[in-house]
């Protein structure tokens, strides 16, 4: 649980990580997270959305912390507005309830039709009917670890196909059976290798890209960093973007997470490439020790300055 | 004598002065305010009532989900419910057919969660009728007190002209009329001020045991939100972890079946290259050896199979060229 006091700090400090990362659509959306952290600040929420909470080990805020911003867009869409004379009068009767309910009113203006971060939000879409039919898939995720997860697929298919096993073509768009969200959530944390199988099969059709995206970690002080790390790099502020994909665009495997090898070469199905890939936002006082840690590590990876 | 007496001054009243009109006006207020409260709080004890079983009914759901997942995550997640799909289904549609208990802990999750803020928002309702009801008990009580201060000071006044109607007696009868005119509008001045007390007090019990009755509710509405904040914060916490282990098992069997397609592919691979090896190092050379023995054969009896095959020739293209001819003429030759 983070003190009260540091909440303002952390949430600045994760939003500039953001930020500063831009991550591209194969990432969990920055808009919704931004909006969903800049609610949960104390000078949009008070101390309606306490306690802030955020996970052990990877530093990202908690599910339960994410899901009660969740809950209060949903309670101000119900209509239960209170008036400004009733207002006006919990303040004349108690100050602090006056505030609180002022403070909730205010919160669901806020919150009112706002993108948030989602535990689970899957979409179909049809990409193009030829020369090949083409669907994509985007599954976000909030992982138990606190991470955000993206899980983008293009499953190809011969002109003409309506059918991509639980996806359905119906015009110019594509609908899929609620199963295959329940595939996507079961099979989330699976290794890449292993979705692509699932997915292979679920989709009945060429899978010829799919990605697997994270944000998080976030470490900072009270945070600890993954072993083989320099000890020093949890001592300022660091968030992580990583990926791996298995794309028939790609020729040459690319391998640029210092932290994860990736599958070795044998089992990447035939006539799929695979990338790699980590970027770091890091406050500059620790860039220098980021820098000679990936020098050390013989990876190159995206670096940019963390600024809160 | 009568020059003397000094009629006491007109009381000067603690607010405003009494009156039919306002005490009629009170007496409406005070029955509408009462009105009001009624519906209000009767309003207020059926939605808490609601929210209080929906909040508990979510929680009982969430808690038996909860325990059925720890249940499942530690028995054996290969039950007889899914070799009997596995047996029984096809393979994909088995994969779609299964649903994630971690969507369905995230959906459970969702609703209590909002049921916990509305009722942390009725929370706060409950809080400002009751700070309402309070201020209003607080009204009546000042009310009551001042309408008993004017009704002791309408009684002073008319004490007093009594004591002057007593002294002048029957010495100046003009001025004993006017003193006793005037006690008389004193003395209904003191009826309505003892009315409005009994108004008031009538009014207070009821409006205090409303408040209590709001306070009490709230109280509990804090206590029962407080509990469960906590309860669902806790589940928060291990809800994914614990989706995800529940999940875990159905994971682990879709992987495995993948590893049997694989294994089944090796599988025949194997038996191919076994095959192939067979073939290269028993089948051909047996049937190199026999293609020889046969090679020989023939050899032998070449000329004889020639002289046959021509014979048979002769013979087949006879019969197509009578054939021929029959169906031209209609006639068997």
């Amino acid at each position: 649980m983070l003190p009260e006091g540091r909440v303002g700090g952390y949430l600045r400090a994760l939003r500039a990580g953001l930020s500063a990362l831009a991550p591209h659509e194969d990432f969990s959306p920055l808009s919704a997270a931004d909006a969903h952290l800049r609610v949960l600040a104390p000078d949009v929420s008070g101390d309606l959305l306490g306690p802030a909470e955020v996970h052990d080990i990877t530093g990202m805020p908690s599910f339960p912390w994410l899901e009660r911003a969740r809950a209060e867009r949903r309670l101000g869409g119900e209509g239960r507005a209170v008036s400004a004379a009733e207002l006006e009068r919990a303040a004349e009767l108690d100050a602090r309830l006056g505030a609180r309910m002022r403070q909730r009113q205010e919160l669901h203006a806020e919150l009112a039709g706002v993108d948030l971060i989602e535990p689970v939000r899957f979409r179909v879409q049809l990409v193009r009917l030829s020369p090949e039919v083409v669907v994509r898939l985007t599954f976000d995720h909030l992982e138990p670890s606190g991470t955000w997860l993206r899980v983008r697929v293009d499953a190809a298919a011969p002109p003409g196909v309506e059918r991509l096993g639980a996806v359905t073509v119906v015009g110019t768009s594509a609908t899929a059976e609620p199963g295959l969200v329940h595939l996507l959530a079961r099979h989330a944390s699976t290794p890449l290798i292993g979705l692509h199988e699932q997915l292979t099969v679920a989709l009945d059709a060429r899978v010829t890209r799919l990605s697997v995206s994270r944000v998080g970690p976030f470490w900072f002080p009270g945070i600890p960093v993954a072993q083989g790390v320099p000890e020093k790099l949890g001592q300022g502020l660091l968030l992580h973007a990583w990926r791996e994909s298995l794309d028939v665009e790609v020729q040459k495997r690319s391998a640029r997470d210092p932290l994860r090898s990736g599958p070795s070469q044998a089992l990447v199905p035939r006539g799929l490439g695979y990338q790699s890939e980590r970027r770091f936002a890091v406050h500059p006082a620790l860039e220098p020790v980021l820098l000679r840690w990936l020098n050390a590590s013989g990876v190159r990876s995206i670096v940019t300055p963390l600024v809160p | 004598m009568s020059t003397r007496v000094k009629i006491p001054p007109p009381v000067v009243w603690n607010g405003e002065a009494p009156s039919q009109q306002s005490l009629v006006a009170r007496g409406r207020s005070l029955h509408e305010l009462r009105r009001k409260s009624i519906d209000q709080v009767g309003t207020l004890a059926r939605q808490q009532k609601t929210m209080g079983e929906d909040l508990s009914d979510e929680l009982a759901r969430l808690r038996a989900e909860s325990e059925t997942l720890r249940a499942l995550d530690e028995a054996d997640g290969q039950g007889g419910l899914l070799a009997l799909l596995s047996r029984r289904l096809t393979r994909r549609s088995r994969m779609l057919e299964r649903r994630s208990h971690t969507l369905a802990l995230v959906q459970l999750y969702e609703e209590v969660g909002v049921d916990l803020r509305r009722a942390a928002q009725f929370s706060d309702e409950l809080q400002l009728c009751a700070l309402s009801l309070n201020s209003e008990v607080e009204a009546l009580s000042a009310e009551l007190e001042r309408s008993r201060d004017n009704g002791e000071r309408a009684a002073a006044r008319v004490a007093a002209l009594q004591r002057l109607l007593d002294e002048v007696g029957d010495s100046d009868a003009a001025l004993a009329d006017q003193l006793s005119f005037e006690q008389r509008r004193q003395r209904q001045l003191q009826l309505l001020c003892e009315r409005a007390v009994a108004l008031n007090g009538e009014a207070l019990p009821e409006a205090r045991e409303l408040r209590d009755q709001v306070q009490g509710l709230q109280e509990n509405m804090a206590e029962f939100v407080s509990v469960a904040a906590s309860q669902i914060d806790a589940s928060g916490r291990r809800i994914q972890a614990l989706g995800a282990a529940a999940d875990a098992p159905m994971v682990v069997a879709e992987l495995r079946e993948s590893l049997d397609h694989l294994d089944a592919a090796m599988e025949l691979t194997s038996d191919t290259v076994l095959a192939a090896s067979r073939l290269l190092d028993r089948t051909l050379p047996d049937l190199h050896a026999k293609l020889g023995a046969e090679a020989e054969l023939d050899k032998l009896t070449a000329g004889l199979n020639e002289s046959d095959a021509e014979t048979k020739r002769d013979a087949e293209l006879r019969r197509a060229a009578e054939e021929e001819v029959s169906s031209l003429s209609g006639k068997r030759l």
